[in-house]
């Protein structure tokens, strides 16, 4: 059967693609929201670390599944190697409805005024090819504000003194330290920091028709059991889908994005949950398929105007990719400092965000998430016996 | 599996009050689905180094084993040459060095040869087809994932770990530590006024309340 022409293609029911999904489905257009995975519940999976997100071992709670998804992974020496989701090299976000958003962590950071024009303030960073954003932090004030409110966020309004300007407080109050976030708040204030409460999309009280959190260790890399995690999943794309103008159509690939002579897009070709070849026409074709896939796809959309792919006449599709420098330290106490009031991150300090000497950039500073047993495991003081 | 015998393992999991697994041939008439008896036995006595029991549970306890053997004919197969090679390599080195098999070595003399195959030093003869080192850490990591992981995977048996780091087990739900009204009050030290259903299984009586 053939699909009905719509007026905008969605591809990827992520972070990105389900706010885009609501906002053009809410201004009347016909959608149709496309997803490779499903819905992901808690009850698939629970809080089973072996598969969770953060270690997949035994597998991918939020998919890819191993079978109809593996990556070719090329080596700077040419070789190549296919990897599957459940290995490291793949790179692997999520592939479900809300994606990372099911299983996140949950900070909720704005950029800083700096992060928009970072070549101004650093300079030419050599073998780099940082530039500026074309758009400030006011550009996208009233975004980062509309985010916070429809899709939740419980913070303290200006505990960060770092913070840029905000207009409007967070629609929950923040949540309180656990007993390690209370000691290194303690520790922070004593080195001159400005410690704070994360910002987080987790219901701190009752919102959006969902109930508070209730602090489990196993909170990052798994889905909520209550659904007091805020994501896109449920939020943004069941408003999208009571206005009766979106379709999301799950464990359907999109494969390539069709254009036409003048180089613009008229749809997708798709594999839907049966793995047949099938077609969708669009006025409008949206690509959210999250930093590596919507390259891919790009990649792999030839015409006659962009035979090395879409957009990609200037070899620069699929370049840059920004990974997500995360590091950490641990130590040891003297005394427990563990008490189990999950998600273990709480909370932060900005004082190293710009501004610093010889530091290009800089980072926010956090307690971090709880590390399940397995994971743990692999932690040991230095010299200490395995 | 006919309906009957399908019916019968259903009852007695019930009545044991847990999941009984009913073994996959492995082909060696061993009880195991992938290991034989024999190599078992390495993979047990290799275990019980990596997490020995003191005076709180081991492999042994945690079933590590079982962990292993359950996923090697599952997400681990892809693993199963690693140990149908390196197993054999461990036993030919201590046969060589000590005249023995693996698991019959006294403790110490195990934990000394392990120290020796992590830094890849055992007789590199039995040692062609498989890095010692490489599968020293692939057992180390899979027992790891056996006495941490959760029990439905085989290992973990009783939440051995969760007990000996004091974490609850199966993990409690429903902690709400910030201050809510409805958690200032107190909770019904009976059930009484509750809906009760009582469901009847073979061996054993749930009983469901709903507040
Ligand atoms: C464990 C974990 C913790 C995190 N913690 C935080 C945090 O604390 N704070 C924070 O801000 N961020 C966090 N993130 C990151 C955040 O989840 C991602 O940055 C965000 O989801 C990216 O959004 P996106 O729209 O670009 O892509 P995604 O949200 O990944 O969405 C892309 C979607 O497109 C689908 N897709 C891809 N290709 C196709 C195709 N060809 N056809 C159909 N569908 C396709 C994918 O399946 C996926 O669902 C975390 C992520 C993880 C995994």
């Amino acid at each position: 059967m053939k699909n009905k022409h719509i007026n905008a293609i969605v591809v990827g029911a992520g972070a990105g693609g389900g706010v885009v999904a609501k906002e053009l489905a809410l201004a009347g257009l016909s959608v149709v929201l496309f997803e490779r995975g499903g819905w992901a519940t808690y009850d698939d999976h629970d809080d089973d670390e072996l598969i969770s997100q953060r270690t997949t071992v035994l597998g991918n709670a939020f998919g890819p599944d191993n079978k109809r998804y593996r990556r070719v992974v090329q080596y700077n020496d040419g070789s190549t190697q296919i990897v599957l989701p459940t290995e490291g090299s793949y790179s692997n976000n999520a592939a479900c409805v809300g994606s990372g958003t099911v299983s996140y962590g949950a900070m909720a950071w704005r950029f800083m005024e700096q992060d928009f024009k970072l070549k101004t303030i650093y300079g030419h960073i050599e073998g780099s090819t940082l530039e500026d954003w074309p758009i400030s932090y006011f550009d996208l004030e009233p975004c980062y504000e509309k985010a916070e409110w429809e899709i939740g966020v419980a913070g303290e309004h200006n505990a960060n003194p770092f913070c840029a300007p905000r207009q409007k407080p967070y629609p929950m109050p923040p949540f309180s330290y656990n007993r390690e976030g209370n000691l290194l708040s303690d520790a922070a204030k004593r080195l001159g920091l400005h410690p704070f409460p994360i910002p987080m999309l987790r219901n701190s009280i009752r919102y959006n028709g969902r109930p508070a959190c209730y602090r489990m260790r196993s909170c990052v890399g798994f889905a909520c059991p209550v659904n007091a995690k805020c994501g896109t999943h449920n939020t943004v794309i069941p408003t999208a889908i009571r206005t009766g103008n979106c379709e999301l159509r799950t464990h359907c690939q999109v494969a390539e994005i069709m254009l036409d002579e003048k180089g613009r897009a008229t749809g997708v070709k798709y594999f839907d949950e049966n793995h047949q070849g099938q077609i969708q026409t669009a006025d409008l074709v949206v690509v959210s398929a999250a930093a590596i896939e919507t390259a891919r796809l790009l990649l792999n959309s030839k015409s006659k105007l962009f035979p090395n792919g879409a957009g990609n006449n200037n070899d620069w599709v699929g370049r840059n990719l920004q990974g997500h420098a995360y590091t950490g330290a641990a130590g040891l106490m003297k005394d427990e400092v563990y008490d189990d009031v999950g998600p273990g991150a709480c909370m932060a300090v900005c004082d190293f965000n710009h501004g610093n000497k010889d530091i290009i950039g800089g980072g926010a500073l956090c307690n971090e998430f709880t590390a399940m047993p397995y994971l743990f495991s692999k932690m040991r003081p230095p010299g200490a016996k395995k | 599996m006919n309906s009957t015998r399908r019916d019968f393992i259903r009852q007695i999991s019930l009545a044991s009050g847990s999941i009984m697994f009913i073994p996959a041939c492995s082909g060696y008439g061993s009880v195991w689905r992938f290991f034989t008896e024999a190599e078992a036995k390495t993979v047990i006595a290799f275990a019980e180094q990596i997490i020995p029991a003191d005076k709180d549970p081991g492999a042994t306890d945690a079933n590590i084993i079982n962990f292993i053997d359950k996923q090697l004919v599952g997400p681990y197969t892809r693993f199963q040459e690693m140990y149908r090679k390196g197993i054999p390599a461990i036993e030919n080195s201590a046969q060589k060095l000590f005249q023995k098999a693996f698991h019959e070595l006294g403790f110490e003399v195990q934990t000394g040869f392990m120290v020796q195959m992590e830094k890849g030093e055992l007789p590199e003869e039995f040692w062609q087809e498989t890095n010692q080192s490489g599968f020293f850490r692939l057992m180390l990591d899979h027992a790891m994932q056996g006495f941490y992981g959760s029990p439905r995977h085989g290992g973990n048996t009783n939440y051995v770990s969760y007990k000996m780091m004091k974490l609850d087990y199966p993990h409690v739900m429903g902690q709400n530590r910030y201050v809510s009204k409805c958690a200032q009050q107190p909770l019904p030290a009976s059930p009484q006024g509750r809906e009760k259903e009582l469901i009847n299984a073979p061996g054993q009586t749930i009983e469901i309340y709903y507040s």
